[in-house]
Formats: structure tokens, C-alpha cells, sequence
């Protein structure tokens, strides 16, 4: 009874954990399928007798099973599928532990008043362990964390359980006892640890992205602010010059072509149909020119309405700053151009990035890898990417070709 | 390839037909262009001959964009490159699905790179003809009739518009013959033409009309290539 018991507690915090996770197919089918036979199949571990002092080995089987239950009904890789299994199974033994505890102090519990403590702690620990890191941070970024990383400590934790297990029999009361507490704390720890990961990663990550917003708040507000000086300034300028040409009589080529200059200024600010792309563009192209950069833009801005205003200074601001830093340290001028192109195809939204790089670059997951020298700090715009575009079940990837640098994302409508 | 020029001021027409030349020497591209003053001219007059159509905006009878437009009503499926004063006027150049444009006075760098992505998917535009051997005889089948193709052992199932065609052969055969163009492993026994390619959700991918499964691990390069694809970065 008690195998059966280990086998539904995990299969429901698996459960209950991964319900945001990609299922597969017929996924309703394999659940049911498979909750019944590796329930039927614990059961029957259970009633294997005389082994003795190997009779721990029959929980392995429950456990297996509940680790198979998340391979067979979750699309991911076999590692992760792994750790989880492994999670839920330390989370499912820490209310086994504290079950034994009571069993201990009170031996001479009725089976069904042991049955409902059972049931009783079982879904308080499960509570405690949900709102703790079930919540907060979505399962699917632990999916992002090194999985070999992960492993380690989930076999760790698992070693560290199962030594409680097999002694458990054998051991005087007051081992069990220090045992039992020190094998909770280690669940407890291995569960901070892995979490702790993501969420030092995805800390990180939110703050640069601050950063980014609140550099861009600011630019925002001085753009606005060095505009309107700028057309005051420019069309004083203007009305002066337009004064001479009519009072010469003649149109001096120079002054034609500085006219157009004048002109040129407000080029750069380019209405694609979303506002907050509108306003990236307006600011990095302030930027392009003073570095006699060219930002051409195809921009279906309609298409990306689905993007908060964040993410999209986030992720244009990102991509076109790094190619403009790249640009300013090309000598030929000729050269500094920067593609930008978003549009619809079919069902989806594709867009395009690209700048003329002669560099060589090393890749990592599809990603460039950062040539500055302070690694740990840069490189998190490439990742912020990465990140937003996840966010909204897009893809990026970026290639370089014919010394042609170009970041790639589709996302689908 | 077939390029027009469109523009009215003769000058910067010159331009852009010394810069063809150049790019056609540099390149080692075999490239023959015409020039028409005029939108209007070149619609009443069109023949779907040209690969490339580098269209100025600002014309006096009637505007590039406007012109485009036009251009693809008449089903012309030709690479677009826009020539503007104003990059403001060419943003909206993916109505008419242009693969870029430049602005004027146009250098040789920045044509340069527009007329490499032109050329680029004018040639993935083609597609091309791979022969294959069936059981009663030899035949050429064109790759923008395929959906996908199926192996099955030593088997290989080619699914075309005009029905399934079976041969006999290896995944090594198959992907020396499709190398460099848009096909695609989704699992270990399709691959896709990512041309026809309309919806990725979950774990299934419809292809023209139907609905083929995703591996997990093949799901990733998958959509990389495709994102790609659909940027504009074609495989030449």
C-alpha cells in the first residue's frame, strides 16, 4: 500500500508542477493509461515478500515509475524529465518522513487515523512546497538551467533519501530521528538550489532589461527635448538661408544641398504603425547619424501589437545597439549600414536585423558569444533577446554570412 | 538574371546601370537590365520577364509604391528594391513585399547588399528540378511541387501537389540532392520544404495541407531555419 502511495504522490505534484509544461500527444490517454498500470505495478512491488533485508528495493519501483510517468507524458528532454521526477520523489518522501515521525511517537495509531495523517501531511507539504517554488517562477525556466547541473544535485538528494530508507528498519530511535530531520533539510536545500539557480539567472536578466527601460525613459525625454530645440534651432536656420537664396537671384548648389540636409533630419522618424517601435527607432536613428549610420527600416509595426511596450524597447533597442557599436568602430563609412525589417508571412511575423560585420565570431547554442572583456556583464543583451523572444514562444537565431551579421526571430499569430 | 530600372531622372538611372555592371563584374553574375522612365510605361508594357525590379519612388506620373502595388495584382513575383530620397516612404515597402531599398544619392555598398538579397531570393523563388528513378522510369521532379518527403527504411515517398511518387533509395541520397535548398528534418522521417510551411503549433507543423509531427529535438533547428528562411536569408 505504501509503494502505491509513493507512486500517486508523485505522479500528482508532477502533475500539479508541469500543468504549464508541453504535454504530448494524446496526452489526456497516456495519463490515464499510465497512472493506472504504474499504480497497479507499485502495488504489486509492494506484496513482494521475503527479501529480507533488501525489501527497500521495492520502493525503487515506485519511484521509477513516477520518473517514467513524466518521460512518457512530457515533451522534454530525458534529462530534465529525470531531475523532475526526482523533485517531486524528494518532495513526496519529506511528507513520508514526517509521517514517520509521528508513526514513531505514536505507534499505536488506528490504520485509519494513519491513513488520513498520511493524506493530511502529504498535502500540507505539497502546499508549502507550492507556493514556495511551484508559483513564483514558472517551471519552464528551470527547464533553461544546465540539465547536468541539475542532475547531480537531484542524484544527490536521492542518495541522500534513500540512505534513511534502507535503514530505516535497523536504526534506533533517535537515528531515525536526526536522519530523518537532516534528510528534510536536504530536500528542502536541493529545492532552494535549483530554483536558486533560475532565479539568479532571470535576476539578472530583469535587471539589465531595467536598465535598458530606464536608460530609455530618460532618452525618451531628452529626445522629445533636444527635437524641439533642434527644429527651433534648424528652422531659424532655415528661414535665414531660405532669405538669401531669395535675395541672390541664384540657387548656389551648396546651399540646395544643406537645405536638403535640414531636411533630412526628420527622415529618421518613421511611422511603422506601433508607437513603441516608432520610438525606438526615433532614438537609435539620432544615434545612427551622429555616427554616419544608416537605419533602414521595412517595418510592419501592426504586427508586433502582441510585444509589450518593454519587450520592444528591450529587444529593437538591444539588436540595433549592437550593431551600432559594432558600425562605429568600422573605419569605411560606406559600410555602416543597419537593415531592419519586420513583417507578416503567412502566419507568422518574421523579422530581420543586419549589419555588415568582418569580424570572426564564436557561437554558443546559436547565439554569438560576447568579444567584450568583461564577460560576465555584456552578453546579456544577446540573452535579454533570447529571452523575450521565448517569452512569446519565438525563436532567435542569428547567422553570419558573406560578412553579413543578421539576427533572425519568428513568432506565430 | 533579368533586372528593370525604373526611375525618370537620367542621371541617377546611370548610376544604378553603372553599379549593375559593376556588381555583374565583381560578382561574376550574368546581369541584363532595361530602363523605363516611368511606372505607367512599364505597367501597360509588362511581361513577367524580370527577376529583379529596382523602382524609384518619387516619380512624377505615378508613384513607386503605388506602382508596386499594381505590379502585384498582375501576380508579378519578382525581388523589389526600392529607391527613395526618404527612407520614411520605403517602410511600408513589406505591402508590396520589397526586399529593401537604398536612398538617394545611392552609394555601392548599400545597392550592393540589396541586389545580393534580391538575386538571393529570386533564385530561391526557382526552385529547381532533381531527377529520380521509379520503378517503370526516370523522371525529374520540380522542388516547389514538393510538400514533403517521407523515408521509410530504404524507401523514400516524395508528397507532391500532383500526388506521392515513391522511390527507392536512401536519406543520404535525398539530402545530397536537396542540399542547399529549403528542406528541412522535423523528425526522423520527414522533411519538410519549409516553402510551404503554415503553422508550427505544439508539437505539429501543417505543410501545405497537412499536419506532420515535430520531434522535440529536431524542433529547434527546425524553427532556426525557418526564421531564416522567412527573414530573407535563403540558402543560394
Amino acid at each position: 500500500m505504501r509503494y502505491l502511495n509513493i507512486f500517486i504522490e508523485m505522479a500528482v505534484i508532477e502533475f500539479l508542477f508541469l500543468l504549464k509544461l508541453e504535454k504530448k500527444s494524446k496526452f489526456w490517454v497516456r495519463l490515464v493509461v499510465t497512472a493506472v498500470v504504474f499504480s497497479v505495478a507499485s502495488y504489486f512491488a509492494g506484496c513482494i515478500g521475503g527479501l529480507g533485508k533488501w525489501a527497500w528495493v521495492r520502493s525503487l519501483v515506485p519511484m521509477a515509475l513516477g520518473i517514467a510517468f513524466v518521460v512518457l507524458c512530457y515533451r522534454m528532454p530525458v534529462i530534465k524529465a529525470v531531475c523532475f521526477g526526482i523533485i517531486s520523489y524528494s518532495i513526496q518522501n519529506t511528507a513520508y518522513i514526517f509521517h514517520l515521525f509521528i508513526m514513531t511517537a505514536f505507534p499505536f495509531m488506528p490504520s485509519l487515523v494513519n491513513v488520513i495523517i498520511d493524506y493530511v501531511l502529504f498535502a500540507g507539504v505539497l502546499c508549502v512546497y507550492w507556493f514556495m517554488f511551484g508559483r513564483s517562477i514558472r517551471m519552464e525556466t528551470l527547464m533553461d538551467v544546465k540539465s547536468l547541473k541539475s542532475l547531480l544535485v537531484c542524484v544527490l538528494v536521492l542518495i541522500a533519501s534513500y540512505a534513511l530508507i534502507i535503514f530505516e528498519r535497523e536504526l534506533p530511535e533517535i537515528a531515525i530521528a536526526i536522519a530523518g530531520v537532516s534528510t528534510i533539510i536536504c530536500n528542502f536545500l536541493s529545492m532552494a538550489l535549483l530554483f536558486g539557480f533560475t532565479r539568479e539567472d532571470a535576476l539578472a536578466r530583469e535587471k539589465a532589461e531595467i536598465e535598458r527601460l530606464l536608460q530609455m525613459e530618460e532618452t525618451i525625454h531628452r529626445i522629445s527635448k533636444e527635437s524641439i530645440d533642434l527644429i527651433n534651432f534648424k528652422s531659424h536656420d532655415l528661414k535665414h538661408r531660405l532669405d538669401l537664396l531669395c535675395a541672390g537671384g541664384k540657387f548656389p548648389e551648396e546651399d540646395v544641398n544643406e537645405i536638403r540636409e535640414l531636411v533630412g533630419v526628420y527622415d529618421g522618424f518613421v511611422k511603422t504603425g506601433n508607437d513603441d517601435l516608432d520610438i525606438v527607432i526615433a532614438e537609435k536613428y539620432l544615434r545612427c547619424r551622429k555616427s554616419g549610420i544608416i537605419l533602414a527600416c521595412i517595418a510592419d509595426g501592426k504586427r508586433l501589437g502582441f510585444m509589450s511596450a518593454g519587450d520592444i524597447y528591450s529587444l529593437f533597442g538591444n539588436a540595433i545597439e549592437n550593431a551600432i557599436e559594432y558600425l562605429e568602430s568600422i573605419g569605411d563609412r560606406s559600410k555602416r549600414i543597419i537593415n531592419l525589417k519586420i513583417q507578416a508571412s503567412g502566419e507568422f511575423v518574421s523579422v530581420k536585423i543586419d549589419n555588415y560585420c568582418e569580424s570572426h565570431l564564436k557561437f554558443e547554442d546559436g547565439l554569438p558569444v560576447t568579444n567584450k572583456t568583461d564577460g560576465r556583464f555584456h552578453g546579456f543583451g544577446m540573452k535579454s533577446m533570447n529571452y523575450i523572444a521565448k517569452k512569446y514562444n519565438g525563436t532567435l537565431c542569428c547567422e553570419l554570412k558573406d560578412k553579413l551579421f543578421s539576427v533572425y526571430m519568428i513568432f506565430s499569430m | 538574371m533579368h533586372i528593370a530600372i525604373i526611375e525618370d531622372d537620367d542621371s541617377d538611372a546611370e548610376v544604378l546601370a553603372r553599379y549593375l555592371e559593376r556588381y555583374s563584374r565583381e560578382e561574376r553574375i550574368e546581369l541584363t537590365c532595361r530602363r523605363f522612365k516611368d511606372g505607367m510605361d512599364f505597367i501597360s508594357d509588362y511581361s513577367p520577364v524580370y527577376d529583379i525590379i529596382i523602382m524609384d519612388i518619387e516619380m512624377p506620373h505615378m508613384n513607386g509604391l503605388e506602382a508596386a502595388r499594381r505590379l502585384r495584382a498582375l501576380n508579378d513575383r519578382s525581388s523589389l528594391i526600392f529607391i527613395t530620397n526618404m527612407a520614411q516612404y520605403a517602410v511600408v515597402g513589406y505591402e508590396v513585399d520589397a526586399v529593401g531599398f537604398a536612398v538617394k544619392p545611392v552609394e555601392y555598398f548599400a545597392f550592393s547588399l540589396q541586389i545580393s538579397r534580391a538575386i538571393a531570393k529570386a533564385r530561391a523563388l526557382e526552385g529547381k528540378y532533381i531527377p529520380i528513378i521509379t520503378k517503370s522510369r526516370a523522371e525529374k521532379i520540380y522542388t516547389n511541387d514538393i510538400k514533403y518527403v517521407e523515408v521509410i527504411k530504404h524507401k523514400i515517398i516524395y508528397h507532391t501537389f500532383n500526388g506521392n511518387i515513391e522511390v527507392l533509395g536512401s536519406l543520404s541520397d535525398i539530402e545530397a540532392k536537396l542540399k542547399d535548398s529549403d528542406f528541412v528534418r522535423c523528425n526522423n522521417c520527414y522533411l519538410v520544404n519549409l516553402r510551404h510551411v503554415k503553422k508550427v503549433k505544439g508539437g505539429s507543423v501543417t505543410v501545405a495541407d497537412e499536419v506532420l509531427k515535430i520531434s522535440y529535438s529536431k524542433k529547434q533547428e527546425f524553427m532556426r531555419r525557418l526564421a531564416i528562411r522567412l527573414g530573407g536569408g535563403f540558402n543560394t
